[in-house]
Order: structure tokens, then sequence, then C-alpha cells
């Protein structure tokens, strides 16, 4: 998976391609807003991140120049300034993430993987998180190399989850979105699909001898999907 | 020499009261000490010519007496005569006759050579004594058949100085009524007239300690303008400094993030570098820098919370339940590596906010409750609305926070032990300021467990926008 970094600081940059490259992504990287338009219009990036405090154009232009263009790489902004009009501007103009410096490297992580997911599921209609990957035409889903034979429910609340990871995806929101004219889901029903996943989850975890994919409770809020063990 | 004056009337409480009466009750009084001086010798004057005419009369009437007798001027003066003549209840009554060669023909000794020159006045009066006493003398020349005789008449003065005395004391009891209902009227018109300079003060002390606006000066009295405008000065030097601070704070953020940003991200990647026994003296670098970076963050967050900061523009309709949620994402991972049970109890409460510092007051409150609890823990934020007010609070059932201890907790820099948990001390101290920026209480309460401590926002009810 390939990524461009937009960072005019040199340690900054640094420490951003040596640490995506240890995860196992392909870093290119740029100064300025100029080359990475240029860049990012004739390479399929899948992520780009871009620091808003940018020399000449700054970030958020950039960002606004490649969403009229039509590219639709994901963009995770980095800023130094925690103002909430460059939060708001940035997701307004397509930005689909943000991280304010100074960011912890797992953390910029996630969010990477996260925001790749998404614009991947859409793009070759496969989800993954870790080991666990969803099919989205075929509807079938494996861990690792053990299948996962899910029912309508559990598949939907599970894509949701893997969507939102790793963020904490509210359980009456998931009611609200995976209920149907002919078939209301309640908060009661959530938690027993919620359970037979982890159950589900668990067994195919141990066919496929992996430390196993974890749904955690959040009290009063909802479920958080983790792509390593409680 | 006017300064001095000026200096000395001023003295060290110097008030503009002390100076208008002053400056009022001196002149009156020397004035009116004047006018009564005045009116009493006016009066005496005045009494002198009504009692002159009547010693006149005493006079003409002793030269219709007189006659010649031998070619000698007698006084045929009966005894009866005599007695009206010297008929007085207050004063002595004098008189003498002298013919033109000055001897005395009739009437007292005491008058001998009590007659004036001729003079062309006739008749002459003029002030005299008699046996230590005051006495009013008329020198009454008078033409007859035999020659000219000179009749001297004097009385003692009490009369005319009881009536001149009478009239001075009525002079001076209207003048001191007078001065009084002059500084009466002073003291209440001086009042209302310096009503808008007391109205002023009240506006100037009233006024909340950051609101460093101009004082309006309409309705100001033109002699004050000049005082306004130097106030207003001075406030407009206070704010372009506060604002230059606060400039100054937000380019600090802004270039301090970036380097640590860097630095932060190289110590981690080279703690998972290094061979197994090198680790230990990084991750010691690394979590040092980590609490920098806190720091960092914190005094920024306090910079921006401050009661200067301009926020107005930030302020939009923020839903508390939201912010829990993304603390929820935010804390999940701290949490669990503490193995706390960190849950919610959310329901809907919309207030008028800066969503950045909410989020920083509410993460502060987390984040403080997963540091000073053990493991194991609970901790519980909730917000909802309570009597139309929102309210947000956090609670935990970690050590607590002895009572005594509890008024300092918002002070900057305090920390409630001197070892472990890394804390900044800055955290209470920023959930404090971003409450005071929403008009907010912050109380702390035990929770009906008794163990633990529970912080708990109460925000204003008029915040709330429906």
């Amino acid at each position: 998976m390939r990524i461009l970094v937009v960072e005019d600081d040199d340690t900054v940059a640094a420490g951003l391609s040596e640490g995506l490259a240890g995860a196992g992504f392909t870093v290119d990287r740029v100064t300025a807003a100029e080359p990475a338009e240029g860049a990012l219009a004739h390479t399929a990036y899948d992520l780009a991140l871009v620091d808003i405090g940018l020399p000449g154009m700054d970030g958020l232009e950039l960002i606004r120049r490649l969403r009229r263009r039509g590219i639709t790489v994901p963009v995770l902004v980095l800023t130094a300034r925690d103002a909430m009009e460059d939060r708001i501007a940035g997701l307004d103009l397509g930005a689909d993430d943000y991280l304010t410096k100074p960011f912890l490297l797992p953390e910029l992580l996630a969010r990477a993987r996260a925001l790749i997911r998404r614009s991947r599921s859409v793009a070759s209609s496969e989800l993954e998180l870790g080991p666990l990957v969803l099919d989205l035409s075929t509807h079938s889903a494996r861990l690792g190399t053990a299948p996962l034979e899910l029912t309508g429910r559990e598949w939907d609340i599970l894509e949701q989850l893997m969507l939102a990871a790793p963020k904490v995806v509210n359980k009456q929101k998931l009611v609200e979105s995976l209920s149907r004219w002919d078939n209301e889901l309640t908060p009661n029903a959530v938690e027993i699909y919620v359970s037979r996943l982890r159950n589900k989850l668990d067994s195919s975890a141990k066919e496929a001898g992996l430390e196993g994919i974890s749904i955690r409770t959040v009290r009063g809020i909802g479920y958080r999907i983790d792509d390593h063990p409680a | 020499m006017i300064t001095r004056l000026n200096r000395l009337l001023a003295g060290p409480r110097g008030s503009l009261w002390g100076r208008l009466m002053l400056f009022l009750l001196v002149p009156l009084l020397a004035l009116s000490a004047v006018s009564i001086i005045a009116d009493y010798r006016s009066n005496l004057s005045q009494s002198n010519g009504a009692y002159d005419h009547a010693l006149t009369g005493s006079a003409v009437a002793l030269a219709a007496l007189i006659g010649v007798h031998h070619g000698e001027l007698r006084v045929d003066l009966p005894p009866s005569a005599e007695a009206m003549l010297r008929i007085d209840p207050v004063d002595k009554v004098y008189f003498a006759v002298f013919d033109s060669a000055g001897r005395r023909i009739a009437g007292d000794a005491e008058l001998d050579g009590k007659a004036t020159e001729d003079e062309g006045a006739n008749p002459d009066f003029h002030d005299d004594v008699l046996k230590g006493q005051n006495v009013r003398v008329v020198t009454y020349r008078a033409r007859g058949p035999g020659g000219e005789a000179v009749i001297v008449v004097a009385e003692t003065v009490h009369k005319r100085e009881r009536a001149a005395a009478e009239a001075a004391t009525k002079t001076a009891t209207s003048d001191l009524l007078l001065i009084v209902a002059t500084l009466v009227t002073v003291f209440f018109g001086g009042r209302l007239a310096l009503a808008p300079l007391v109205g002023l003060g009240n506006t100037i002390a009233q006024r909340a300690p950051e609101d460093l606006r101009p004082v309006p000066d309409n309705g100001v009295p033109t002699e004050v303008r000049p005082l306004v405008g130097a106030i207003n000065q001075l406030m407009g030097n206070l704010r372009s400094a506060h604002e230059a601070q606060q400039a100054f704070l937000s380019n600090a953020a802004h270039q301090l993030r970036t380097p640590i940003a860097g630095l932060q991200t190289q110590l981690e990647l080279a703690v998972d570098n290094l061979p197994e026994e090198a680790r230990p003296r990084m991750e010691r670098l690394r979590d040092a820098f980590r609490r920098l970076s806190h720091l960092t963050h914190q005094m920024l967050a306090l910079a921006r919370s401050s009661p200067d900061a301009d926020l107005a523009h930030e302020f939009q309709t923020i839903d508390l339940a939201r912010l829990c949620e993304e603390a929820a994402s935010e804390f999940l991972d701290a949490a669990l590596a503490k193995d706390i049970d960190l849950g919610f109890e959310t329901e809907r409460a919309e207030l008028q906010g800066s969503p950045w510092l909410l989020r920083e007051m509410l993460s502060n409150l987390i984040d403080n409750a997963i540091r000073y609890s053990p493991a194991g823990g609970h901790i519980t934020a909730r917000c909802g609305l309570a009597g139309g007010a929102a309210y947000l609070e956090v609670e935990d059932d970690g050590p607590g926070i002895p009572p005594e201890k509890r008024p300092h907790i918002f002070e900057r820099f305090y920390r409630l032990s001197e070892n472990g948990s890394n804390g900044t001390g800055l955290g209470l101290a920023i959930v404090q300021e971003v409450a005071r920026r929403h008009g907010a209480q912050v109380a702390i309460t035990t929770p009906a467990s008794g163990r633990g401590v529970c912080f708990r926002v109460n925000f204003p009810e008029r915040s709330i926008t429906v």
C-alpha cells in the first residue's frame, strides 16, 4: 500500500516515513503542495498524509484542488494548529480525518489503516481488519484461513464495526442504521448478536491458530472492534 | 505656590467635596463678616441721624429759653423744663449754655470746653467721652437780640448702640441663614452634579477583570471626558498587550508542536529498533518526552482558555453526549491498559460553547480519573440536563481527594501526591478555566459509595438553545 507524505519538516517526515515503512507501507515524500498535487494526479496512492502548514500553497488549498480535480484519495490531515476552523474547514473540504501534532505513531497508523480500509471497501469490495476479511461482493467472511459463517445481522454489525474501527460505534446508531421497515432491531438484540459474533470470532481464531479479534464493550456507548486480543 | 496649596488641600485623602466646601465656606464666612460689620456701621449712622435730630430738638428748645437781662444773656429754665430735658430711661443727658465769650451761663460743668469751634455747620455733632462714657455731643449756635449763645447738649450713646446692635443681629442672622442655605444647596446640588462621575465609577468597578473594551463616553459630562479618554487609552494599551500575548502563544503553539512531533516520532522509532538491553534508558527518555509534550499541550490549552483569549467566534451548539462518545474512542486504550472499566451514562445535553475547550475539559477530567485510579477501577462519565441546565460529570472509585485538599486542587501545578501518576498539575486548572469561560461551576463531591471522587460541571441554564 502506497502513501504520500506531504510535510515540509524533515524530522517529522523522516519519522513518518520510517514508521509507515515499518508497518508495511510504501512511502513517498514531498515537501510542498505543488509537487504533491502532481504526484497524486499521476499515481494511485492509497492515502495522502497532508500537513496544513506548508510553505507556499497550504494543505487546505491542496485538498480543495484535489477534490476539484476529482481525485478521491483519502486524506489524513496533520495540523499544529488546534483552532476549530482549521479542522472543520479541512473536513468540509474533503479531508477524511485529522490528527493534531504531536501525535503517537500507533494512533497515526490506526487512523491511516482505517481510512485505507474504508476507501478500499468501496474500490475492491473487500474490508480488512488484520486477519479478518469481509468480501462484500460474495458476502463471505474469513479469519486468516478459517471461514466465518455469519447471519445477515451479524454480518451487518461486523461491517459497521470494521468500517468505524478504531472508533467506538454508538449502539443506538447501530440500532438505527440496521433497522429496516420489516425488521426492527432492538438494543437487546444487538447485544445478543455481538455476543454471538464474539463466539464465532473466537472459534475461527482458534481454528486458524491466530491470536484473535476482539469486540470490546464501552459501557453506555457501544462497541469497538480490535485486531488484537482482549 | 498654587501647587503647594493644592497639595496641602488635597492631602493624602483629598476629596473634591472637602475642597468644594472649604473654598465655599471660608469666603462666605469672610464675606458675611464684612457684611455684618458694614451693616452695623451703616445702622449706627442711620440711628445716629434720628437720635441726633432729637438731640438738636433739645438744643433748640434750650435756645428758646434764652433771654436778655440787663444786657446779659440768661437762661430762664424752670425746674419742670429741666426735668423734661433730662428725663430719659436709658441715657444720661447733659446740657450747658455758653455766651459768646465762652462763659457758661447755665447747665452742667462737665460740658465746659466741649463746644466745637464754629466751622460753618450748625448744629454741629461730634463724639466725645464724659466721665468715662461715650457721648454724642451737639453744639448749637443761636443768634438772638443779645448776641450769640452756644448751646451744648450731650447724651450717652446706649440707645444708639442698642439699636445698631439689634439691627446687626438681624443682619447676621439672615446672613448665617443664607450661608447655611447655600451650603445645603451646594451639598445636594453638588451630589446631583457629581452623580454622573459616581455612575462612571460604578460602571468601571462592576466590569469583569477581562473586559478591556473602551468605557462608553456618551452621557459622560464634558469635564470628565478627558479622564474617560485617558482610561480608554489605558484600556487600549492593555488590550493590545493581551492580544500580542495571545498571538504569541498561538504562534508558539504552532511553532513548538512540529519539532515536538518530530522528536516524539523519532524517539518512538528508536525504542523499537534498539536491542533489548539498551531499551530501558530510551524508554525513560521517551516517557519523559511524552510528559514534556503533554505539559506543552496543557500550557497552551490553559493559555487558550485564559480570560483574555477571544473565544466568541468559536462558540457553537455542542451536544455533550457527542463529546462523551468521542472521548470514549480517545480514552478506551488508556483505560484498557490499566484494566479500568470506562463507562458512560449520557443523555442529550446541548449548550453554546467552544468545542475545542469543552473537549479539553472532558479529556482532562477523564485523563485525571485514569491517572489516579488504581488498576481494576471504575470510571463513569455522565452528561444530561438537570432542571433545564446541562451538566457533565466524571466519577471514579479511586483514592478520592481529602476535603482539606479540595480548595487547592484547581490551582495551577498543584499536585495531590508528590510521586507517580505523571500528572502535570494543570489538568484541573484547565477544567476550572474552561468552566469559567462557559459560565459553569465545578463541584467536587464524594460518590454515594463513599469511595473516589466526582467532578461535576454545572452549566448555566441560559446556555441551552432549544
